[in-house]
This record gives structure tokens, C-alpha cells and sequence, in this order.
């Protein structure tokens, strides 16, 4: 186990590496001169000069990745174009949006997924499951910032059982902070629950189809034993690593759906910079964003090993 | 009195009949064989007994245990019963046990299933079944999971799960065909022992007769869903009634004809190999490790003359297949020569390399898998003629593919046709086939009739015998069947453990073995005529 | 003398999948067919706006109303199916052309080449759609074709995975080890065997990338990362109805069922297409 622990911790690097790498070619690299790009067509030779100077656009491509990579590593995550805070301040302040945004999220597509896949590959055969595989298959269907848009209408402007953007922060309060996020989370993790659900079912149904199952019925465990120690326990592997990648697609939903909502978190952050061409602030909060979801892939992996035994040796 | 009795019973899949009028009794410390080939509703039944029928499959008649009808019974009588009182060993072990679960949790879980146990005791006799099976009874064999055990000790973990709970009757649907011989004599031991002890019923169903004959005290035989013929084994097999039994004993019994004219040997060999060696890299056991290397092919030197017929016979993972892989020249051996027609297959390239060869083909083992099954039968045969591209034109490909055809048997139609349309023993025909068309001085056949029917493998090695003495084709010809490679090889080599243990003319080796592990391989086949004759002795 | 198999046909119908399937082809057809049509003809110009009919209900002349500024819904649906299935279909292909090669290559050769397939498996995982059109877009602005690589690169990996593994399912059977003997190369070998092996799989996950590739290139536009005026798309028209959201909400409504709609076709699509091509799923014991 330990082995292969370490094994994915220099895989972690090696992909955090990389992306830093993708990123840092993309926003300054690609286009030339992104000084050029922050001052868009405003830009006079005077100030393109400064901003140059500033962003240490002068020195060689090497040496500007290894500033800003080791300056990550120590926390130092550069200062904003336009708000001329420190972007790591900024990203702190937006996390405490951004972390429970995805939190809350993640737990209820868990907890609405995975039960319903199990009914779904209970119930299979029946007309239960017909109408239960149908709003699954609408669900999958729903881009989750249109459903956000649905649950506006009926729950704030029809209704006005909770507010319809903004985020009132967490110093007034617990329900405060989770009332203006719980519209948000649930158009987030609606559509995702659906995906996990089916990926459920269908792990579910193929691993009834094997020997050992058999073999537990032979011993004498009931159908409902079978399905929980048997069943479920052994399907949950191919289910971890879709939920895994789904943490990667509920980042990029919350970007969306931040935005919908006027949420302060990093997706609104990100996009703002976009805008306001702060290339600083788009490229940490980027990488940011990027560790997240490869943090969440490792930790999958770990728990992947902790199920099945078979995995718990290194890689060739 | 009965302790399991099936009446009349049938299994329908929609309104197909699987198994008809089955009737069948088995009473206390009573091995029932059920004797059939593959479709002849013999696992069907099997999973009737424990009413684990596949989801959309029907029965009728009746199935009772001591007295109870089963066959209406609900899943909470079932539950109760399945385990406790009528238990299964499966016959492949490793899917029967469930991957992720440690072995000794999966013993444990039948335990406490059944009985109100505490954990102290439970463990307790855990520890003993692991022991009373012939495993270790450590808490440390107890935390292993399935992959980590070889297939014996897989199937003895299986058998622990069966027996957990001391069962009255025991059904094994071929428990030994996945494994080595000499695993199978001490898997059969062990379950023979077991049953005698416990005093249980064993419905033991099998393929092969010898194996029925030497565990069963009366024996059905089944075909097609339906049983032809039962009685106590000694008679049944003295006095056999039926057709189809008939047939299959004489199936099983089959050698197919001697060579017309004696082989004489040349003094430059077909194919030579010298000091071949290969292995290959283990998985790392940690990752800053060197891989550790498993030596699969170890220094092996062997010769084939034209026209001979040499047999390579081994248990799984002695290397034999790997050994062949290199005389086809899928893989580079590390060390060692090997020559072809006096030239080593890998030194050359292009043109030259295909010319070679054109005189080595294969028929491999899984008649299922050796297609590709979007080609059709003629595309298929015709495949190796890519290597005699240029050199022929359409008219002559199409010649040779129906000349292949006709050769092993097959119309000439066939070849307009997909493989799934064909039988097993029929694929295999064209396996052959399509070995043949670039009409080669050698075939290396690995397992060519493991997968088939007693009754079709007569029939192969038949078709392989004639195609020996009428093309002349030197065959190398690889199993783990003892029989398959007596009965059609002039010479034979024993591979144990990547080495060529013992070689010799067929007869000599088998008919006096030099080697241990020759001998143990030898004593460990049933054999039928000999499990007959001390069962005469002792007079039933 | 050959055996008798049930024909492939009477399976299908039999199938209860078959809905699935036929409501699948259905749908995608009707959403491509108008996306095709809206190339030559559409119920009424979209590119000139028309103050005076803002916001009409729904009515003979226009059945589904018009926007805020005056613009035939429907004929804003049929043209926008053309940028929402341009995207995904491109997106899917580019997938395809690397992911696909890089997959067999991996299975082929194993060891450093899957290793580095693996890595770079990783590494595009953690950029999703979003995040690398955000990247691009802050570099090299917005667009069709900025999206469509955005999308197209999640694809490549999706792509490699599928291939590799079909094509490592083939790799034991030993009709590839019969094309060996018979003197074929690898790449031959790739295209006789392996390919028309594992083009049912292929054609399922392009399905399912294609759904997905119109669901992100709606989220693009929604956020205006994706295609730029004045190419309309579905994404772009929820961006503008949602301010509208309270005392217009069909504008909303009707864009993104129309999305939903699509996406569940293609879904629909693939699934009845898996059923069908791969024997293995469908019923069995208990």
C-alpha cells in the first residue's frame, strides 16, 4: 500500500508539473506578449514598458516559469493586474465560496447517485425502472447552469424561498452562507447524481453477473446480503474513478454556475480576470483549480487501492 | 431413503426444454456421477438442485431434500438451506472467489451466516476448515485474497467455503477441469476424503469418464438435456446399454491409426533449437526495484526431423507455450540458436523471412477466439497467403484455400461463410485449414484439442493423424493432455519449470518413464481402464 | 451441417432497448435534419433585428415568439443547431484523429509509450473543457474554433482510453497471432484486425462525446467563451434571456430544453447503439 502510495504522490507532481508548464506556455507564451494583451489597444509604449517591467517580461521564458512556479511552492501566487492585491489573498477570500460550493455538491450527488443506482439494478426489468432509467437519462441530458436558471425562477422569483444570486458570506451566519448556496449546489450536483447513478447501475448489473456472486448465493446469503457485501462493495471500483473525473467536471460546472448565481468564488474570479485581461490572476487561479482536481484524482486512486487489493503493487 | 431426489424435472429457457425429465437420487455417503459433453444440461441441473436457476429460466416437476419440495420453496427456505445443508464447488476457482474480499472473510462470512458464532470462535473454525482443505491455518493465510493463491489452493478455498458449514449434499460441477493433472489427483483426494469422513451425497459432474469413474458409485450419463442411461459405475461401464454411451466410451478410448509406413529419420534435422533461453520481467514488488526476471523458457534444446511428429507435454506455466511462440518466431528468444532449414528465422528480414515462414504454421488451442469475426472462412484460410504475395494470383489463391478446405474435411462451400456459424470442432477444422494453405513442412500445435468434445477431438486427431501420414507435415505438437500426445506423436519431451526434463521415443517414455517428474505426471492421469479393472477387484 | 443462430435482426426487435435506440435515431435525426435545413432556408432571417416584433408570444406567424429584439425563436433554434453540432462534431473528430492512434499505439507497444499515455491521460483530466477555453480564450480570445479545440482535447484522451482498451482485449486472441504467422505488420495487422474490431465501441463513445461536446459548448457560450456573434447558439441565447429570466421565461425555457433534447438524443443514440453492438450487456443470469 505504502508503495504504491508513493508511487502516486511523484505522479502527482509529475501532472502538477505539467500543467503548470501547459498553463504558463498558454498564457504567456502563446500570444506573444501578454503585456500587449493586458493593456489591449489602450496600451502606449510608456505604460506596455511598465507593465513589461512589472510582470518581468525582460528576463528569459525559463527563468520567468521558475519565479512564478517556486513562487506558488511558497505560496506567493503574484499580485493582481486590477485589484493590485495579492492574487494568493484573493484566492483565499474566494475559497471560502468556492470550497463548500464544491463540497456541498459533490456530497449530494453522492448521496442521491449512488442509492438510486442501486434501486435502478434492483429494480431492473421492472416499470419502476423504466420511469427512474428515464429521468436519469434527462438528467444526464441537463446543462446544469439552464437548471440553475429553472430553480431561480420557481425558488426565488416565483416562490422567493431563497435568494436568486449574490452570497450574504458566512459573518451573518450559518444559513446565511448555505442558503445562497444551496440553489447553486443543487444545480450542480442534480446532473452529476443522475451520471453516477447509471455509471452505478451498470457497474452494479455487471458485477451480478459474476462467478463470485453466484458463489455467495451458493453459500446461502440472501439476495439483499449479496447485492450490499458482494455487489455494491465490488462495483464501487468502477464507480470511484468516475467520481474522480466527475470532480473535475464540477469544477468547470462551478465556474459556470458562479457565474449565474453572482457567486464570489474563483470560477466568478477567473472569469472576471478573463474580462479584465488580468493574466496574473486567470493563470494562479487556473492552477489552482488544476490542483484541486488532481488532489481529488489522487485521493480517488488512494481509495481505489484501499478497495481492491489487486492494485496495491507498483507499477511496473 | 433419498436425501435428494429429482423428479421429472425440466429447465426451459422460454420455451426451450434445456433438461427433460430429469430423475435422479442421491442418498447419504452416495457419489453420483453425472457424466455429459458440453450442452448436455449438466450444470443446469446442478443449479437447479440449489434452485439458482439463471433469471428467466423455468422448471417443472419436482426437486425434494429429505422429503421438502424445493422447487416451489421461497428464497427464505432456500437461504437456509443453500450452504448449510446442499453446498457447490464451482469449476473455475478463481472467479468463484470474490477479488476483493480476503479469503479468510469470505470464510468467515459463510460461518456467521449460518450459525450465531463470536468472532473468537468463528476464527476458530476458520483456522480448522483451512486446515481440514490442506492450507496453512495461520491468521496471516487468512488476510489473503484469490489472486495471490495458485489455482489448487484456490480450489481448496472453494471447497472450504462448500464444506464451511459440514453440508449433506455437495455438488461439484467439474471442479478439477481448470486445473493441472497433478492437481486435479490431489484436489479429487481431498474431496473423496472429505465426503467419505462427513458421510455426505456428492453429485460429481464431470466431462471425463475416467475421472467419473474413479469418484463416482453410480453414474448417469446425460445428453442433450436428457439422461440415456444410469447404474452403479462398474456395471454401467461393463454393460453399457445406450448408444451414446457407448459412443462416448468409445470416444474417450480413441487412438487414432499408427503411422502406415514407419518413419525414417534424415540427418539434417527441420527444425533445431539449442540452448534456447526466455524470460520475462515479474512485476515489481517495489518500484525503485530491478523487475525480477521469471525464466519461462530455460536452455531447452530439441530436434524435429521432416515428417515427425514430436509431442511437448507440461503443466501450465512450464514454458511450453512460450517455447512455442518461439519457434514460430512471434518471440526473440534471449539465447540460444534456432534454425529452420538450416537458417535462423531471425536473422532475416523481408522477403526471405516470409519465405521461411511459409514452412511453419499453427493451429492454435481456443477454436472461439482464433478468428477474427468479421472475416469470412475463405479470407480467414487465405490469411498466410499475404506471405507468398506477388508470387500467386487470385485463380491460385482461391485454388489453394479450396484445396485447404477439402483437405481438412470441410465443403467447399464454407468458405462464403463466418466462423460463429460453425461448430467448435468444425472451427477448428478450419484452424487447420488455414495452417495448411501455405502448405508448410511443420505445424506447431499448442493444445489443438483441449477445448473440444471427447467426441470431436476423436475426430481432430484423426484428421491430424491422416494429414501426418498423407501431406507428410511434421507436427510439434503441444499439451497437457498425457493421452492426446501418446496417441499421435513419435517422440516426446517433458517440460517441467522451463526445463526439457526427459525426452525419448513415445512408447519408451510412457511405457517407462526415467524421470520423477514424469512419473508423478504419469501416475497423476486417470486412468479409465485401470480404475476399472481395481474396481473389478474389489468388485464394484 | 452449420449451426443454427438466431438472426441479428430478430434480437434487435426483440430487445427492449429497441425504444431507446429508435427514439435516439428519431430525435437525432429531426435535430440534425433541421440543423442541415437551417443552411438553406429558415422561417425568417436572423441577422437583422426587428425592434417593432420584440418579445411576441408564440403565434401562427411565429411559433415559438420572438427574443428581445425581435427575432424568430424557431429560426434561432434551427440556426443555432448548426454551431451547437458544428462544435461538438469537430470537437468529437479532432478527439478522434489523435485520441484513436495514440490508443492503439499504447496497447501495441506497452511499457514507455502506455506510461506516457497514462501521464498524459492524467494531465488532460485535470483540465476540463471550461478551464482550458478559459486558458485559451485569455491568450487568444474567444471563438468557434478556440472552443472546438477546448473541447477537442478532453476528447483525445477519452478516445486513447477506448481504443487502448478494446484494443488490449484483443490482444491475447489468437487470430492476431495468425495474422503474425501469416507475415502481416503491425499497422496491417491494425487495420484488418483491431480496427474493425473496435469500431462499435468508437462509434458509442462518439455519441456520448458528442452530447457532451454540445453541453460544454453551451456552457462556453453561455459564459460568451464560445462562438462569437454573429454566429447564434443555443448557449448564447440562454446568456441573453437570463436577465429576462422573470417576466419573459420562455425565452430560457425554450433554448435550453431544445439542449436537453439534443443531448438526451444522443445519449438515447449511444446506448441503444451499445445495446445492440455488444452482446455482453444484454440479459442474463439472475
Amino acid at each position: 500500500m505504502l508503495q504504491f502510495a508513493l508511487w502516486r504522490i511523484a505522479g502527482l507532481w509529475w501532472t502538477l508539473f505539467a500543467a503548470s508548464l501547459v498553463i504558463f506556455i498558454v498564457i504567456e507564451v502563446l500570444p506573444g506578449d501578454p503585456a500587449q494583451v493586458m493593456l489591449g489597444m489602450s496600451g502606449d509604449a510608456q505604460s506596455l514598458g511598465a507593465l513589461r517591467e512589472q510582470l518581468g517580461l525582460n528576463a528569459p521564458v525559463a527563468q520567468r516559469y521558475l519565479t512564478w512556479a517556486t513562487g506558488m511552492l511558497h505560496g506567493d501566487f503574484g499580485v493582481s493586474y486590477t485589484y493590485s492585491v495579492p492574487v494568493a489573498d484573493l484566492l483565499r477570500e474566494r475559497l471560502t465560496v468556492s470550497l463548500p460550493l464544491a463540497a456541498i455538491a459533490l456530497a449530494l450527488a453522492t448521496v442521491l447517485g449512488l442509492p438510486l443506482g442501486v434501486l435502478a439494478a434492483r429494480f431492473r426489468g421492472r416499470l419502476s425502472e423504466a420511469g427512474l432509467m428515464a429521468g436519469l437519462q434527462v438528467g444526464v441530458a441537463l446543462p446544469n447552469f439552464w437548471l440553475a436558471l429553472l430553480l431561480i425562477y420557481v425558488f426565488s422569483i416565483s416562490l422567493r424561498w431563497l435568494p436568486a444570486g449574490g452570497f450574504a458570506g458566512w459573518e451573518k451566519g450559518l444559513w446565511a452562507g448555505l442558503s445562497s448556496l444551496l440553489l447553486p449546489a443543487v444545480a450542480l450536483a442534480l446532473p452529476q447524481a443522475a451520471i453516477l447513478a447509471r455509471i452505478m447501475r451498470s457497474a452494479l448489473l455487471d458485477v451480478m453477473h459474476e462467478d463470485y456472486i453466484r458463489t455467495a448465493r451458493a453459500k446461502g446469503l440472501s439476495r439483499q446480503a449479496t447485492l450490499w457485501r458482494h455487489g455494491v462493495r465490488n462495483a464501487m471500483i468502477p464507480v470511484l474513478t468516475v467520481l474522480g473525473l466527475q470532480f473535475s467536471f464540477l469544477i468547470a460546472g462551478a465556474v459556470i454556475i458562479e457565474s449565474v448565481f453572482y457567486l464570489p468564488g474563483l470560477g466568478r474570479l477567473v472569469f472576471q480576470a478573463i474580462s479584465q485581461r488580468d493574466l496574473i490572476t486567470v493563470k494562479s487561479t487556473v492552477m489552482l483549480l488544476v490542483t484541486a482536481t488532481v488532489l481529488v484524482a489522487f485521493f480517488v486512486d488512494l481509495a481505489y487501492a484501499a478497495i481492491d487489493p489487486r492494485l496495491r503493487k507498483a507499477p511496473r | 431413503m433419498a436425501i435428494l431426489r429429482f423428479e421429472n424435472l425440466s429447465i426451459f429457457n422460454g420455451t426451450t426444454a434445456l433438461v427433460r425429465d430429469l430423475s435422479l437420487s442421491l442418498v447419504r455417503g452416495e457419489t453420483l456421477g453425472l457424466v455429459g459433453e458440453s450442452g448436455s444440461g449438466k450444470s443446469l441441473s446442478a443449479l437447479a438442485a440449489l434452485q439458482l436457476l439463471p433469471e428467466g429460466f423455468a422448471q417443472s416437476g419436482s426437486l425434494r431434500y429429505r422429503g421438502q419440495e424445493l422447487s416451489q420453496a421461497d428464497d427464505r427456505i432456500m437461504n437456509r438451506l443453500r450452504g448449510r445443508h446442499i453446498s457447490m464447488i464451482f469449476q473455475e476457482p478463481m472467479s468463484a472467489l470474490n477479488p476483493i474480499k480476503s479469503i479468510g472473510d469470505q470464510i468467515l462470512e459463510t460461518l456467521h451466516w449460518h450459525f450465531k458464532l463470536t468472532k473468537k470462535e468463528g476464527r476458530a473454525r476458520a483456522l480448522k476448515l483451512l486446515a481440514r482443505v490442506g492450507l496453512t491455518p495461520t491468521a496471516e493465510y487468512m488476510g489473503r485474497f484469490a489472486h495471490q493463491l495458485s489455482g489448487g489452493q484456490r480450489q481448496r478455498v472453494v471447497i472450504a467455503l462448500a464444506i464451511a458449514c459440514k453440508p449433506r449434499v455437495l455438488i461439484a460441477d467439474e471442479p478439477t477441469t481448470a486445473l493441472d493433472v497433478t492437481v486435479q489427483a490431489q484436489i479429487l483426494a481431498l474431496l473423496k476424503e472429505i465426503v467419505k469422513r462427513e458421510r455426505m451425497a456428492l453429485l460429481f459432474i464431470s466431462h471425463d469418464l475416467a475421472v467419473i469413474a474413479q469418484m463416482a458409485d453410480r453414474v448417469a450419463v446425460m445428453k442433450d438435456g436428457e439422461i440415456v442411461e444410469q447404474g452403479p459405475t462398474l456395471q454401467l461401464f461393463d454393460t453399457m446399454q445406450h448408444a451414446y454411451s457407448k459412443q462416448l466410451l468409445a470416444a474417450s478410448k480413441h487412438m487414432p491409426p499408427k503411422r502406415t509406413k514407419p518413419l525414417v529419420i534424415g540427418d539434417t534435422p527441420l527444425l533445431q533449437l539449442h540452448k534456447l533461453q526466455r524470460s520475462y520481467a515479474l512485476p515489481k514488488q517495489k518500484f525503485w526495484q530491478q523487475a525480477p526476471q521469471k525464466i519461462a523458457v530455460n536452455q531447452v534444446s530439441l530436434r524435429i526431423a521432416a515428417q515427425q511428429s514430436v509431442g511437448l507435454v507440461g503443466e501450465s506455466g512450464c514454458g511450453k507455450s512460450t517455447l512455442a511462440r518461439t519457434v514460430l518466431g512471434l518471440e526473440t528468444p534471449q539465447a540460444g540458436r534456432i534454425s529452420f532449414l538450416q537458417q535462423d528465422p531471425f536473422s532475416l528480414r523481408g522477403q526471405r523471412r516470409r519465405q521461411l515462414q511459409r514452412g511453419i504454421q499453427a493451429v492454435f488451442q481456443d477454436p472461439y477466439g482464433s478468428f477474427n469475426p468479421r472475416h469470412t472462412v475463405g479470407r480467414t484460410v487465405a490469411e498466410p497467403l499475404y506471405l507468398l504475395a506477388g508470387q500467386i494470383n487470385g485463380a491460385e489463391r482461391r485454388r489453394r484455400v479450396l484445396e485447404a478446405l477439402t483437405s481438412v474435411g470441410l465443403p467447399e462451400t464454407a468458405a462464403q461463410h463466418y466462423p460463429h456459424e460453425f461448430s467448435g470442432g468444425q472451427r477448428q477444422r478450419i484452424a487447420i485449414a488455414r495452417a495448411l494453405v501455405t502448405q508448410p513442412q511443420l505445424i506447431v500445435a499448442d493444445e489443438p484439442v483441449s477445448a473440444l468434445d471427447v467426441s470431436v477431438r476423436a475426430q481432430i486427431l484423426d484428421l491430424l493423424a491422416d494429414l501426418r501420414d498423407r501431406l507428410g507435415v511434421a507436427f510439434l505438437f503441444i499439451s497437457h493432455d498425457l493421452s492426446v500426445v501418446r496417441a499421435i506423436t513419435d517422440y516426446v519431451c517433458v517440460m517441467n519449470a522451463g526445463r526439457i526434463v526427459e525426452e525419448g521415443p513415445t512408447q519408451d517414455v510412457f511405457s517407462a518413464p526415467r524421470h520423477p517428474y514424469t512419473r508423478l505426471l504419469l501416475s497423476a492421469v486417470p486412468d479409465l481402464e485401470e480404475t476399472l479393472a481395481a474396481r473389478r477387484k474389489v468388485g464394484h | 451441417m452449420m449451426k443454427n443462430v438466431p438472426s441479428e435482426k430478430a434480437s434487435f426487435f426483440n430487445s427492449r432497448y429497441s425504444a431507446s435506440l429508435l427514439l435516439g435515431t428519431v430525435i437525432t435525426i429531426v435535430v440534425v435534419g433541421t440543423g442541415v435545413l437551417s443552411f438553406f432556408w429558415l422561417p425568417f432571417n436572423v441577422s437583422s433585428l426587428n425592434v417593432a416584433q420584440r418579445l411576441q408570444p408564440a403565434s401562427a406567424q411565429h411559433w415559438l415568439g420572438t427574443d428581445q429584439y425581435g427575432r424568430d425563436l424557431l429560426s434561432m433554434l434551427m440556426i443555432g443547431a448548426q454551431t451547437s453540432l458544428g462544435v461538438g462534431l469537430f470537437a468529437v473528430g479532432f478527439g478522434m484523429l489523435l485520441g484513436v492512434p495514440l490508443g492503439l499505439l499504447a496497447a501495441a507497444r506497452r511499457g514507455f509509450v502506455d506510461q506516457l499515455l497514462m501521464r498524459f491521460n492524467d494531465l488532460v483530466f485535470a483540465f476540463p473543457a471550461v478551464l482550458s477555453a478559459i486558458l485559451i480564450t485569455a491568450s487568444l480570445g474567444p471563438g468557434a474554433l478556440n472552443s472546438i479545440i477546448a473541447i477537442g482535447i478532453f476528447n483525445v484522451p477519452v478516445f486513447a482510453r477506448v481504443a487502448r482498451g478494446g484494443a488490449l482485449s484483443l490482444a491475447g486472441r489468437e487470430f492476431l497471432l495468425a495474422a503474425r504467422l501469416a507475415g502481416k505488420g503491425a499497422l496491417r495487422i491494425t487495420f484488418e484486425h483491431v480496427l474493425p474490431n473496435i469500431a462499435s465501441l468508437l462509434i458509442v463513445q462518439a455519441t456520448i462525446q458528442l452530447s457532451m461536446g454540445i453541453l460544454a459548448e453551451a456552457g462556453l457560450s453561455y459564459l460568451g467563451l464560445g462562438p462569437q456573434p454573429p454566429l447564434v447558439s443555443w448557449g448564447r441565447m440562454l446568456n441573453e434571456a437570463q436577465t429576462l429570466v422573470s417576466f419573459a421565461p420562455q425565452l430560457a425555457l425554450i433554448p435550453g430544453a431544445t439542449i436537453v433534447v439534443a443531448v438526451l438524443g444522443f445519449n438515447l443514440l449511444g446506448d441503444g447503439l451499445r445495446d445492440l453492438l455488444d452482446p455482453k450487456l444484454r440479459g442474463g443470469p439472475r
